[in-house]
């Protein structure tokens, strides 16, 4: 509703307002200013009416406009105001034509590179304009990747999310109904032989080749009832061998360090910067001025987007150091050293191993560090392995026939 | 009441009628202001004068003989009017 408030000043109001209630033009929150003055709200569409009513015998004084009408008004008058507000949602919606962001949910075993490369063949990439036909996306991907059972592209204003699910591959597991040897899955000195089920083939301190079989699943029976003479009847049971196998292998390690470390000091003067990053477009002052030969740069994050557009700005403050060469100590070496040592038994060794010995040395040089290190570990060396019965007994035969 | 004079009530016009609640009040039939001040606000309703007593009064409408009035409402006061005089 369009209304005014005004200041009434004169003599006798309650004449006015009599006046106005006769004309049947409505007042709103009639408020007495001492004896001589009102406020009163008058619709806009009575205004006129008002001011004939008044005539000259009261001063009046809008103090306030209110309504759609009036802020339209208002408005209207700025037209530079209007058009930039009409800009700022043009380009709001020009911005949102475009992907500024592809979020990828859902891979196991696939890289995201590989997928953000596939999408990029098939059109969807950060930059782009929004590809209409997602499905055409979506087949793409099917026919790249076997690996992906289900794939769902959506838009969530400018970003785009894929979301996928990846096949699950069951492994092949031995049935433990089926006959099978225990077999070295690596050469190693054997030190400890469990057999649950089946005959052990090595003992302690023997060496085992890699694939040789430690607990064979052919139990031979002999009949052990009295002949009559005859020559007794050998025959073999088939099982599924079970136990554990334990053995001893070496591990050879070798790696670098670097026999320096970079002490930094810092002097005391520091810079301070601005770094902003809007979709293609990045700006550092830190770039344009640089005073210092070394500095250590530290961002604070001030404003982060990712819609409707990219934009990042972040505070720089860049101090000066200098920088000097220490020579690391031996206990540092050595602890470097078992550090990276921990991170290569870690993905070479497997993780029930038993560590039993472990020793390094090191070679210095000018400024490098060579550093071998050998490991012993007690680990499981067998593996299940499945055979034909008929295959192996025929085979044994002919092994025997050949004798 | 009874039905007469509850039909009474409601369609005389030259009656005052005044409803009071907590820092609001409604007076009906009003035909013209006498007096309108934030202490004292005296309305004609014809048969009657009212007059509303208090602190801060203030009309927040007053549109179709009716008048909504707001404030601390202290003492209401109703005295015949000219016309019943003469009548």
């Amino acid at each position: 509703m369009d209304e005014k408030r005004v200041l009434v000043e004169g003599f006798e109001l309650q004449k006015l307002v009599n006046r106005c209630l006769k004309a049947e033009i409505l007042l709103r929150r009639i408020k007495m200013k001492g004896d001589l003055a009102m406020e009163v709200s008058v619709k806009s569409e009575n205004w006129t009416a008002f001011q004939k009513i008044a005539g000259s015998k009261y001063r009046l004084t809008v103090l306030e406009e209110r309504g759609l009408r009036f802020r339209w008004n208002q408005i209207s008058r700025r037209k530079s105001t209007l058009v930039g507000i009409c800009l700022f949602f043009l380009i709001l919606l020009y911005q949102n034509a475009f992907v500024s962001q592809i979020q990828i949910n859902g891979y196991e075993h696939l890289s995201e590179e590989e997928l953000r490369q596939s999408l990029k063949a098939a059109g969807l990439y950060e930059g782009c304009r929004k590809p209409e036909d997602l499905d055409k996306i979506e087949v793409a991907l099917y026919r790249e990747f076997e690996e992906i059972s289900w794939v769902g592209i959506k838009y969530h204003g400018s970003m785009a999310s894929v979301d996928l699910s990846e096949r699950h591959i069951e492994e092949e597991t031995v049935k433990s109904d089926e006959p099978a040897h225990i077999v070295a899955k690596e050469s190693a000195y054997v030190e400890k032989v469990i057999p649950r089920e089946g005959l052990a083939q090595v003992e302690k301190g023997s060496y085992a080749e890699k694939g040789e079989i430690l607990i064979s699943g052919i139990v031979p029976l002999a009949d052990t009832t009295y002949g009559n003479g005859e020559e007794e009847v050998q025959t073999s049971r088939f099982v599924h061998a079970e136990g554990e196998v334990y053995g001893k292998q070496n591990h050879r390690f070798l790696f670098y360090l670097d026999a320096w470390n970079l002490k930094r000091t810092e002097t005391g003067f520091w810079i301070p910067g601005i770094s902003l990053q809007c979709d293609g477009f990045a700006f550092d002052t830190t770039k344009l001025f640089w005073p210092f030969d070394s500095g250590i740069r530290k961002e604070t994050e001030l404003i982060r987007l990712k819609t409707p557009f990219k934009l990042k700005l972040s505070f720089i403050s860049v101090k000066e150091v200098t920088l000097q060469k220490v020579k690391k100590s031996e206990a540092e070496i050595k602890q470097e050293a078992l550090t990276a040592l921990r991170k290569e038994m870690k993905e070479n060794v497997a993780e029930k191993a038993q560590i039993l010995n472990k020793s390094l040395s090191f070679s210095p040089g000018e400024n490098i560090i060579e550093v071998a290190a050998m490991v012993e570990v007690l680990e499981e060396i067998g593996e299940t392995k499945t055979f034909i019965p008929e295959k192996e007994k025929s085979q044994k035969e002919a092994e025997e026939e050949g004798i | 009441m009874s039905i007469g004079d509850e039909l009474l009530y409601d369609f005389d016009f030259k009656r005052p009628r005044v409803l009071i609640g907590g820092r609001f009040g409604v007076v009906d039939n009003v035909k013209r202001l006498v007096l309108l001040s934030e202490e004292s606000i005296i309305a004609d309703c014809g048969a009657f004068f009212v007059s509303l007593s208090g602190e801060e009064l203030s009309i927040n409408r007053l549109e179709d003989n009716r008048m909504h009035i707001t404030g601390e409402i202290r003492q209401i006061e109703l005295y015949q009017g000219k016309e019943e005089e003469d009548g």
